[in-house]
């Protein structure tokens, strides 16, 4: 458990259909933390950060859990207290910003609607603080920028509208859902530049949503892998590199082919991720894991703690596994 | 040890729109390609890196005559490629495969998967019948699906599986150059490795000669022989890959490797950090086209750099490939 925790998801399972999507989640953000939630696609990383916005699709129901926002559960508020949350306390950054801004404001009015909505700013006031923030995210020229429509910027530049968006109010917490997924590699390296600067200045507490590791490995403090709709793994971004405890965590690691160093070929992890009406019972990766035994195929693994804040849901994890 | 060329491009070019108009201005012509000499060699993975937009997938449509060039040479197996018609071209198109990246996207939904592999035996009339269904089961064989696979259709098939149908379609007519368009970059990655695998296997198996186009350069050091590196259509270094990850030496090959994100939270990295973005291939910059976001840029790079050897089959086309030599 993080120290002093902004957010802290406790228990959360959602549902489609009779289908369970996330089943126990649990984990927190400290304040002024960086956590990164990594998985493939279907892990449920995506649905973890719209239950935490209350952004849920109407056809998916959460159907137990908690979400604590600096010590308020978010599930029980209402629908206009979450209005007043969304965008001031909590701000979200998604993966693709074009479909994000609105394509008929310039980029100026965007963030002047969200300092109007929930500061209540006059117009030249926001104005000039919109200016300030398009100078924080270093878009050049500012002041001429901030006349231009969406359609006008390159997708780097959109992304850093994006976050200046985000950032207009000064939020607590920051979700990013695979906020440099889209962009090309030289121009996602200026964008986590700038996040990694900004978390700093702003003190604020970032959710980071990625399937990229190597984004994880940069840029977060502690990392939740989640396969399945489960955590499998929680731990310092340093502990969990270099001795990741869950099999899928390793697994995942053997796959990707390494940039330098010695050619290793990458390892693949056999099968692939199962589909929701498909679900495994016991440890939801036992199909596909390698060492998989006795109690992994019928029982669903507890979290072993490993080492400080270290922990993974592994019949066989820590000196006295068994399967 | 050099291997005999199988295709070489020289000065190929794909310039879109620019026809004049009866009135009006002319339509501004975006360089996709612009003036590429390549050779890819018999049995080889030639890796061909780039950000979006810098021609990497339109030149692979070029060699497989998907699209059509506007301008330079494509020599395959010494035959001019560019120039083929009618029943010569549709010969040669039997030994050029494709496969893309979207899975999803890629194959028709409302075939059987026996029917999209299939499909190329019967535009070029090679099988049919009990022939036809033979190819199919060991087309499927050999990426690894179960012949029961070929009356299900493809939304029945995970992402990795779909990619090796679209795999089984490329090889269907046994090309011997397949292009790679981003073939694992829509794929998980516990799922890309599998798919790498069994290209290997393949290219082992049948003597297939393949351009691996992708933007992850950890996957292109993997599998490839020799990189060529693209930016804004032209190649601006190339290389046999262990000389190029390790001693790059265009600025451009040296942002692009120090920009990607290493999973190893414990290892400091210098990274070069670009300026801007990839400037508009509707006016791609005189000159160098990389000297507007390049560290080491001086006047003279708004001059056309000259290509440099660099080391044994190495080439970077930059005016300072070759550092000064220091003065004793």
């Amino acid at each position: 458990m993080a120290p002093n925790p902004v957010l802290e998801i406790d228990g959360l399972s959602t549902s489609v259909g009779g289908l369970t999507i996330l089943d126990g989640v649990s984990f927190s953000i400290g304040d002024g933390e960086v956590v990164g939630v990594v998985g493939e696609s279907g892990s449920g990383k995506s649905m973890t950060a719209l239950s935490t916005m209350r952004l849920l699709p109407a056809s998916v129901g959460v159907t137990s859990g908690r979400i604590l926002f600096e010590g308020v559960d978010l599930l029980g508020r209402s629908e206009t207290e979450m209005r007043r949350i969304r965008g001031d306390r909590i701000a979200m950054i998604f993966q693709e910003p074009m479909s994000s801004l609105n394509p008929v404001l310039t980029i100026g009015e965007q963030i002047v609607e969200t300092l109007a909505w929930h500061r209540g700013m006059d117009r030249a006031r926001a104005r000039r603080r919109a200016i300030e923030l398009l100078d924080l995210v270093e878009i050049p020229a500012a002041a001429k920028r901030i006349s231009d429509y969406p359609h006008q910027l390159s997708g780097g530049m959109r992304q850093r509208v994006m976050i200046a968006i985000a950032l207009a109010c000064e939020p607590k917490l920051l979700i990013a859902d695979e906020p440099t997924t889209a962009l090309d590699v030289t121009v996602q390296a200026q964008v986590l530049d700038l996040l990694r600067g900004l978390r700093q200045e702003l003190a604020m507490s970032v959710m980071l949503i990625t399937h990229d590791l190597g984004v994880v490995a940069e840029f977060a403090d502690r990392v939740v892998v989640l396969y399945a709709g489960r955590v499998a793994e929680t731990g310092p971004v340093k502990a969990l590199f270099r001795e990741p405890a869950h099999p899928y965590t390793r697994g995942l690691l053997a796959s990707i082919p390494p940039l330098d160093g010695p050619l290793a070929k990458p390892r693949p992890i056999p099968g692939s991720v199962p589909a929701l009406v498909d679900m495994p019972a016991g440890c939801r990766f036992h199909p596909r894991c390698a060492i998989a035994a006795g109690r992994c195929t019928a029982t669903q693994p507890p979290f072993v703690p490993l080492d400080r804040s270290h922990e993974a849901a592994c019949w066989l994890a820590g000196p006295g596994g068994t399967p | 040890m050099t291997r005999p060329i199988l295709l070489k491009a020289e000065g190929l070019t794909k310039h879109f729109g620019g026809r004049p108009r009866l009135f009006g201005s002319d339509r501004p012509v975006l360089r996709a390609v612009d003036g590429v000499d390549l050779e890819v060699r018999q049995g080889e993975t030639l890796g061909i890196v780039g950000e979006s937009g810098c021609g990497k997938s339109t030149m692979g449509r070029l060699f497989v005559r998907l699209l059509d060039a506007t301008g330079g040479k494509v020599e395959f197996d010494g035959v001019d490629l560019l120039s083929l018609k009618g029943r010569a071209l549709t010969a040669v198109r039997r030994d050029l495969g494709m496969v893309f990246q979207d899975p999803w996207a890629s194959l028709d939904g409302r075939m059987t998967v026996r029917d999209i592999i299939a499909e190329p035996l019967d535009i070029h009339r090679v099988a049919v019948g009990a022939e036809r269904r033979r190819r199919v089961t060991e087309l499927l064989e050999v990426v690894g699906l179960p012949a029961s696979a070929a009356d299900k259709h493809p939304h029945q098939f995970s992402g990795g599986q779909r990619q090796r149908i679209g795999i089984a379609r490329a090889l269907s007519l046994k090309p011997r150059f397949v292009v790679l368009d981003e073939a694992v970059s829509a794929l998980d990655v516990s799922v890309q490795a599998q798919i790498l695998q069994l290209l290997g296997d393949l290219q082992a198996e049948f003597g297939l000669t393949f351009l691996f186009i992708s933007h992850n350069l950890a996957v292109v050091r993997n599998v490839a022989d020799r990189v060529a590196v693209m930016y804004l259509g032209r190649i601006v270094e190339s290389g046999p890959t262990q000389a190029l990850f390790e001693t790059p030496r265009h600025p451009y090959t040296q942002a692009l490797l120090s920009a990607i994100p290493v999973p190893d939270p414990e290892r400091p990295r210098r990274r070069v950090v670009l300026k801007g973005d990839v400037p508009s291939a509707l006016a791609p910059p005189a000159g160098c086209r990389f000297h507007t976001r390049c560290p080491l840029a001086q006047d003279i790079c708004r001059q056309t750099p000259p290509v440099v050897t660099v080391g044994a089959d190495h080439t970077a086309a930059c005016h300072f490939a070759i550092p000064p030599l220091a003065v004793s």
